[in-house]
């Protein structure tokens, strides 16, 4: 069909510019549309991630000590405030109390440092054995505990922690509680935190030089060093180890300013540690794992987590540090996730070191009955209402205190003079 | 400045309004020099000076070869590189043969590499060897500066060729729509391959354990599966981590309208070793054979120099990465197995044995894929102990009956893993429909899905990266 020209030239331009919008339109369709989607997933996302991912925020029964419990209140502990005092003392400061007098280094996993079904007045096992200390101490010289425990402590992180500790030498530790834990010698993972403590350059010196002593533990050197080597690698670009610096400033302020300013970022590791969990609750349904679940600890980490407390025993043996060993109560049901056959070799090996290097041995696998352990709650998304195996109510860790000091209250107090 | 970085988004972004409006070549690349040159900088002055310094003089060895293009002046402009390198790159790590008492071991020791030294200079290299082939190269001063200190490969390539950049530096028409489209999806793509993939092998969803847990911590007693775990997860974090890395700087590159050579194609996929090194670190594969491998294998022709020369490719390739017996192995690894594969391919062609297509190509991807994976071994182990360690571990059939990691890490990497060959396979169906029309709707609607999937899975592993392990080399 024939058009006419005229008719021609204005279909021409009017297509031309309805192609034009055409091509913008489909150029942008899809950014705007992203971005759309973007602000959608946002929006919804923001509440969901509206949550405290640490366990003791998922499970409403356990409670870590801070430093700002009423500990005076309860009736039958008596505490007297300078005693109230010196038991908050121990968490409020941490691995960072200083003071005049002896000090004894308390360290083990959140076993030692949370309650669950917290009384008031409840404290934790250290905090019991700093009481008792103060109780004990009659020329007014009351030994200082510090703690050094940390939720799942691995034993590398034990040995930098106990190394750190005894570095100044204004601070000097006198004696050592560690409460071993079957669970903990599943990995050796150091934690950045732990690898900042231990790049310090007194505290390195201090490893390198006890790594480079003692060639005969090489699995637990092993652990060690490499968890510095990764540390090194990964603080540092290149093989020269230079940081950006100007670069690193300009990352650091736009990073605060998108957290400011964009919410999708400043939920952003609430999120990783919510689709984290959501990973490990349907993990848990499609593999059926329970907290009673058997949990076999590897062959490799658990030699290389023996010959670490070993070499910390070295270690102590060098400086005149007293050494306080006890295996951590574990709860008395069964199916049980430790495995009886890794506690009995658990138990025979750690036996066996402290005889050799002279330390105190307090088994107390048995020590804390089943009514003084609870359940996790139900809406614990990942467990359920499953028996917690790692935390005690507040008697326990009373019991657990008055059983070391008297069982080891002669060698720390002998440690202490 | 890290390529994956909010700052340098920020920095392309800026350049990107800065230079579009250029049009003269020449001011276009004096631009983009300077900004190369800033960006590099902000590694260090020190650096940026080398960098000059290596620029100036190859582009002088280049005017002196170019005049007279013998054998002499071309190993001149070798040597010289060869020492730079050397000086930053391999004097230090050798610092503890010498005594400790000697004044020059502690300088030695004081030395830091320049970031990307490796790859810049062998694109120096590459030049010089160019010019020696007499191809027709005449870059101005800012061209052969601009292609050594060029931002998204100075770092950590893709190394470049000069026949190649030099074209596009030249030419003057701005980035197009496709340019700045397909640069962009490059990008993303990288980024979540950078920041998100390589994550969740690396330390899964807490940072306790992963891949390098299992090689730098644990001394002894994997089981074979544990090796396997950790062969595999580091082969695909390497993956995830370099291609990641090679398409940012692609897709940045893109933006501006340069197309630099591609680094990596699937090459898990690949079904013979060869094909493999064909699809893997690219740049650097294809600038080996063509300057190391060719020139040694024409010297002679019989076959076992052939081999020989294969292997000694393969050995220089590895001490590329960095003067380590492990290193070294890792390319004699390579090298054997290249030679191994040429064996079989001849013998299978002399006895015409008759294996069905499906199963063949399954027996060929999964030798490939098992002994290409084996090899990193060599390439993470902190020592050639440990990783003969772990081969034994392979090599002994009791041993693989208990596990050493949480089960979280073998689960996390087995779903990575997986769902990296499901998107590949997704993916090339999708290709293959929307080519023929049938998904053209569809693409309409999944492509602002699989955008915001990727841009909200970038933002959410932002801020928690790892090192970048190419940084090293």
């Amino acid at each position: 069909m024939q058009i006419p020209s005229h008719t021609s030239v204005g279909t021409s331009e009017f297509e031309g510019r309805t192609n034009r919008i055409l091509r913008i339109v489909t150029r942008l369709y899809v950014p705007i549309v992203t971005l759309i989607i973007i602000a959608l997933i946002g929006s919804w996302a923001e509440p969901w991630a509206n949550f405290d991912p640490l366990t003791v925020a998922q499970n409403g029964r356990l409670k870590f000590q801070s430093g700002d419990e009423v500990l005076a209140a309860k009736e039958t502990n008596r505490l007297s405030p300078a005693e109230a005092r010196l038991a908050a003392d121990v968490v409020r400061e941490g691995l960072n109390r200083t003071g005049v007098g002896p000090r004894i280094l308390f360290m083990g996993d959140s076993q030692t440092m949370a309650i669950m079904d917290r009384q008031p007045g409840d404290l934790t096992t250290p905090q019991w054995v700093q009481v008792i200390l103060a109780r004990e101490e009659a020329d007014g010289h009351t030994p200082l505990l510090v703690l050094g425990s940390l939720p799942n402590l691995s034993m590398p992180e034990f040995l930098v922690r106990l190394i750190a500790a005894n570095d100044s030498p204004n601070e000097r530790v006198n004696a050592v509680i560690l409460c071993v834990t079957l669970r903990q010698w599943r990995g050796l993972v150091v934690r950045p935190s732990e690898l900042k403590l231990a790049q310090q350059a007194r505290v390195e010196a201090d490893i390198r030089r006890l790594i480079a002593t003692n060639p005969d533990l090489a699995d637990g050197d092993a652990a060690i060093v490499g968890a510095l080597r990764a540390a090194r690698a990964e603080g540092s670009v290149g093989s020269g180890g230079v940081r950006t610096r100007f670069a690193d400033r300009a990352e650091y302020a736009l990073d605060a300013w998108f957290n400011s300013h964009l919410p999708l970022f400043g939920i952003r590791s609430q999120l990783r540690a919510r689709i984290g969990l959501l990973f490990t609750s349907w993990r848990n349904q499609i593999f059926h794992i329970t907290t009673a679940s058997p949990r076999p600890v590897p062959a490799n980490t658990y030699r290389a987590s023996l010959q670490i407390v070993e070499l910390a025993l070295r270690y102590a043996r060098t400086r005149h540090i007293t050494m306080v060993l006890y295996l951590s109560p574990v709860r008395p049901i069964q199916p049980n996730p430790d495995i009886p056959e890794d506690l009995a070799r658990f138990r025979t090996d750690v036996t066996r070191l402290c005889e050799s290097y002279n330390a105190v041995y307090l088994d107390y696998t048995n020590l804390v009955p089943e009514k003084l352990w609870t359940n996790y709650p139900l809406s614990d998304p990942t467990t359920f209402g499953e028996p917690d195996f790692a935390h005690f109510t507040g008697p326990g860790h009373k019991l657990a205190a008055q059983r070391i000091m008297s069982d080891a209250g002669e060698k720390i107090g002998s440690a202490m003079r | 400045m890290t390529l994956q970085s909010y700052a340098y988004l920020l920095f392309a972004l800026v350049l990107w309004v800065a230079v579009y409006p250029v049009r003269q070549p020449s001011r276009r690349q004096l631009a983009l020099l300077v900004a190369s040159y800033l960006f590099y900088a902000t590694w260090g002055l020190e650096f940026l000076s080398i960098l000059i310094a290596s620029s100036l003089l190859n582009y002088a060895w280049g005017i002196f070869l170019r005049r007279r293009p013998t054998l002499g002046r071309l190993w001149g402009g070798v040597a010289l590189n060869v020492t730079l390198l050397a000086i930053f790159k391999y004097l230090p790590s050798i610092d503890y043969l010498l005594p400790i008492s000697w004044t020059g071991s502690s300088l030695m020791r004081s030395l830091v590499m320049p970031v990307g030294i490796s790859f810049w200079t062998f694109e120096a290299l590459s030049y010089l060897f160019d010019l020696y082939r007499e191809e027709e190269l005449d870059p101005s001063l800012t061209e052969f500066c601009l292609y050594m200190a060029l931002w998204p490969t100075v770092l950590s390539g893709p190394v470049c060729r000069l026949p190649d950049m030099l074209p596009q530096f030249r030419k003057n028409s701005p980035p197009d729509w496709e340019d700045v489209a397909t640069g962009i999806h490059r990008i993303i793509v990288g980024l979540f391959m950078k920041l998100v993939l390589t994550q969740l092998l690396i330390a899964g969803f807490e940072k306790t354990g992963g891949i390098d847990y299992g090689f730098d911590q644990i001394s002894q007693g994997w089981s074979g599966i544990d090796v396997w775990y950790l062969a595999i997860g580091y082969g695909f974090y390497l993956f995830f981590d370099f291609a990641g890395y090679s398409h940012i700087a692609i897709g940045s590159a893109r933006l501006f309208g340069l197309r630099l050579s591609e680094n990596f194609d699937r090459p898990y996929l690949s079904s013979t070793p060869s094909i493999f090194w064909t699809r893997w670190h690219m740049s650097l594969s294809s600038w080996i054979r063509d300057y190391v491998f060719l020139s040694l294998a024409t010297l002679r022709r019989d076959l076992w120099w052939r081999n020989l020369s294969l292997v000694l490719s393969m050995m220089i390739f590895g001490l590329w990465h960095a003067a380590t017996a492990t290193f070294i192995a890792w390319g004699l690894y390579h090298g054997l197995l290249l030679v191994l594969h040429r064996q079989i391919q001849s013998i299978r062609r002399r006895m015409s044995m008759a294996i069905p297509a499906l199963l063949d190509s399954l027996m060929s991807w999964g030798f490939t894929f098992g002994a290409v994976n084996l090899g990193w071994l060599f390439f993470r182990a902190p020592n050639l102990r440990q990783a003969l360690t772990m081969f034994r571990a392979i090599l002994t059939p009791r041993g693989y009956f208990h596990l050493s990691f949480r089960p979280d890490s073998y689960l996390i990497a087995f779903v990575v893993i997986s769902g990296y060959f499901l998107f590949v396979g997704l993916e090339s169906i999708f290709r293959q429909l929307a080519d023929s029309g049938v998904l053209e709707r569809g693409r309409w609607l999944l492509s602002p899905v699989f955008y915001a999937v990727a841009a909200v899975c970038i933002l959410i592993w932002s801020g928690n990266e790892t090192t970048f392990v190419y940084f090293r080399f």
